[in-house]
């Protein structure tokens, strides 16, 4: 009897530190002996890159290009400690539909068995948070993962699409789709941005999973191609990973969000922006960035 | 886990390592696929193709007391309107009645490919079930939702407690593949992930030994006999024939079947299959979950195809002196009607173009009758026809030309116009091409008439001899049309654009 596989998706808005996130805690999650695999899902094929001193790995539907029939085992590259990475890749920007490669990429893997045959313990999907249509939606979708954490910053933009990524949530989850774990709030340092998102979740009926602050370490390890584990496994930013690693590694009841609808969605956002602007008058105390 | 567990049946580039371009002779393939290294090769050059959807629909279309729903673009699946009347002569061969097969389409346009085309199929389904009140209803899906992502496995599985018909599902993205045979394996994915349940049964409170006795004896006396859609209701009968001889009771399978009886396939001592590429995919899966043996050797066209597919049987439920006694009646026979003909087409030279296994089965055949095989086209290649090009190996007098193909006419009218032989055996619509070069054709299957077995060798043979007698049609035809080839192209080499798949021309 093979043991059970933690599927789990990370979703964000473009840019705002998912393959980041995803790539420290799969190195964390790895420092912590377990098998991981990472997936990502963006065209960009960038989500591996700090896992292998970045570098860019041929991807899924690159190879299908070339040739008729993927052998999976020859897009599976080992990368930090010994993590599994997989790129989907899909088309150059401005053509081609990059939903179906999202569909093919992941159908060819469950479809070779890899996921079994690696023996791992996690696959971590890291799909591109504007799920603008049916194929990024295929990994929340019944039988693959089981959780989806999205990373989220206070910015409203980000907020939003986490808002829209819980619509799509909500659809799939009567047909065994995958689960709400919670929010991973990023490039949270103080005063607002953090009330900003607590009082999102609450709103959404979700939690935040962990606070990971703007931290120059992290952006010192990208530029050596490393994650902050592999690079400063002592630093603060290090440590918060970890923290976030123990805790999606704990992790077992998701729900199904309650997203918010289109005008309170305004309404909430108005409602903080009228915070917003007592703070840069100068109600509020100077030093409380956002 | 089996690969009936996932939601798509994979294609067979992929699962069989199959090919569509080659071009060389008969003892260069048989080289290469020895050896294992043939590979796929590919075309510079492609006037049209196979879509999966053609011989996938055939299949379903056949179904009794079925709707097939089209999800996709209004266009797909317009191959129905051919296939309909085999359903309405094959309908009417099996059960006296003419009816229509019955094909709808969710007809998807601009605004459901953006917003998705998931709600229209769940409003179409529930109006084919209203409509017309069928056993079944097939959601068979092209290009468009495997594009868009439409989740229809949770559309199928969320609406089926609303309807009365029972839902099946065929994903046939006609882009997945090249090799067209793919439509098969999703065809019978579908039927295995929707139809093999038993019908509900009440429980008996007493256990009746002897009923169970004689179920288990009608079991193992029980074949299922795996039909292709290009067979007819003749076919289908001479197989029958032959099996019941051997005191075997036959049920058929998947083609006109009801869809209703299907489970009957899990209850039997043995599969049959009358063309290995058809079925390997769900002979494989009857054996790993239900424990039934197959044999998937030799399509039964042609005297020695026959007698090998005949003693397999027969040698499978330890009758073989049994099947011997058969097969050596109905060779007497077969030799004497057939004396009459041999003399007059020793020597003639034929070239066979259609499916694989058929092409090679029928040019065995027409061996056996005293022609001289030119050439062989198969539409795609995979490797269970390997022991058939050895057949022919090791018969032929001399080597021939061997040429893989989805069609590609050109390279057709190429060979032909320098093989010039004196009979072409094709598809009905592919037999266009040699009549117009004057050369005297035969369809190579046609559901109303036999080819299988030795009715079908005797049959065909009477009919060559009646089209031989006299080809003047075809002749007066190339005197008035033309190939749109120019002259120059017959001078090239046939295989000029196919790359990476030739060995010698």
């Amino acid at each position: 009897m093979s043991k059970k596989i933690k599927q789990i998706a990370i979703y964000g808005k473009g840019g705002i530190g998912k393959s980041t996130t995803t790539s420290n805690l799969s190195a964390a999650l790895s420092k912590m002996g377990f098998k991981v695999m990472q997936f990502g899902c963006d065209p960009k094929s960038d989500s591996t890159n700090t896992l292998r001193d970045g570098t860019y790995i041929p991807t899924v539907l690159d190879t299908l290009r070339e040739k008729a029939s993927v052998d999976a085992h020859d897009v599976v590259f080992k990368g930090f400690n010994g993590i599994y990475c997989v790129e989907a890749g899909g088309p150059a920007p401005g053509v081609g539909c990059a939903g179906r490669g999202i569909i093919t990429a992941v159908e060819l893997f469950k479809q070779q068995r890899i996921f079994e045959e690696l023996d791992l313990d996690y696959v971590i999907y890291d799909v591109l948070g504007d799920v603008v249509c049916g194929g990024f939606a295929v990994p929340i979708r019944e039988g693959i993962a089981q959780h989806v954490f999205t990373v989220s910053s206070s910015d409203f933009m980000s907020v939003y699409a986490a808002n829209n990524l819980f619509k799509g949530i909500q659809k799939y989850s009567k047909s065994g789709g995958a689960l709400l774990g919670g929010v991973i709030a990023n490039s949270i340092n103080a005063g607002y941005s953090r009330e900003i998102i607590d009082d999102f979740v609450s709103q959404t009926d979700t939690q935040v999973v962990e606070y990971v602050p703007r931290s120059i370490t992290v952006t010192q390890c990208e530029l050596q191609g490393k994650t902050t584990i592999e690079a400063a496994p002592d630093s603060e930013q290090a440590k918060v990973y970890t923290s976030l690693a123990k805790k999606i590694a704990e992790h077992e009841e998701s729900k199904t969000p309650s997203p918010l609808g289109v005008t309170e969605l305004q309404q909430w956002a108005a409602g903080w922006s009228d915070k917003l602007l007592e703070q840069a008058q100068g109600k509020v105390a100077v030093g409380e960035a956002i | 886990m089996g690969y009936l567990d996932y939601k798509e049946a994979p294609k067979r580039e992929s699962r069989l390592k199959a090919c569509i371009a080659y071009g060389g002779t008969l003892c260069g393939l048989a080289k290469k696929a020895g050896c294992g290294c043939m590979d796929d090769g590919e075309r510079s050059f492609s006037q049209g193709s196979i879509c999966l959807m053609l011989p996938g629909l055939a299949m379903i279309n056949s179904l009794p007391d079925n709707v097939t729903l089209l999800h996709g673009a209004v266009g797909c699946g317009v191959c129905s309107h051919s296939q309909n009347a085999n359903v309405r002569s094959g309908g009417f061969a099996r059960t006296g009645s003419v009816k229509d097969a019955l094909w709808l389409s969710t007809a998807l346009n601009e605004a459901d490919v953006i917003s998705g085309g998931e709600a229209k199929l769940r409003r179409a389904i529930i109006k084919a079930d209203r409509l017309y009140r069928s056993r079944t209803i097939t959601v068979v899906t092209g290009c468009v939702p495997g594009i868009i992502g439409d989740d229809v496995e949770s559309v199928v599985r969320e609406i089926q407690p609303e309807i009365a018909a029972r839902l099946i599902l065929v994903h046939c993205e006609g882009f997945k593949t090249k090799i067209w045979a793919t439509a098969y394996d999703a065809v019978y994915h579908g039927l295995g992930r929707s139809v093999l349940d038993d019908p509900p049964e009440r429980p008996s409170l007493i256990e009746n030994e002897q009923e169970q006795i004689r179920l288990d004896y009608l079991r193992g006396r029980t074949v299922n006999l795996f039909n292709v859609s290009s067979m007819g209701r003749g076919d289908e009968l001479e197989l029958t024939r032959l099996l019941n001889s051997l005191d075997l009771d036959v049920n058929i399978f998947p083609v006109f079947t009801k869809p209703e009886e299907m489970y009957k396939v899990k209850y039997a001592a043995l599969s049959i299959s009358t063309c290995p590429t058809h079925d390997d995919y769900f002979l494989k899966y009857l054996k790993e979950e239900h424990a039934i043996p197959y044999i998937i050797k030799h399509m039964p066209i042609g005297i020695e195809n026959t007698n090998a597919w005949l003693r397999d049987v027969a040698k499978f439920f330890g009758k073989e002196d049994v099947g011997e006694r058969i097969i050596q009646n109905e060779q007497r026979q077969l030799e004497l009607a057939l004396t009459e003909y041999r003399a007059f087409f020793k020597g003639k030279t034929v070239f066979v173009s259609a499916g694989e296994f058929r092409a090679l089965a029928t040019a065995y055949l027409l061996h056996e009758l005293g022609f001289d095989i030119v050439g062989i086209r198969s539409f795609h290649h995979d490797e269970f026809a390997n022991v058939e090009y050895e057949k022919l190996q090791s018969v032929s007098e001399h080597d021939f030309t061997v040429n893989i193909a989805n069609v590609q006419s050109y390279e057709e009218a190429n060979l032909l116009r320098k093989l010039k032989p004196d009979l072409f055996l094709g598809h009905w619509n592919g037999n266009s091409t040699p009549s117009k070069m004057g050369i005297a054709t035969h369809v190579i299957y046609n559901t109303g008439i036999n080819y299988i077995g030795y009715k079908g060798a005797y049959d065909l043979a009477r009919r060559l001899y009646k089209q031989l007698k006299n080809p003047a049609f075809n002749k007066n035809i190339s005197k008035y049309t033309k190939l749109p080839y120019r002259e120059s192209w017959y001078g090239e080499n046939p295989f000029k654009y196919i790359k990476g798949g030739e060995v010698d021309a």
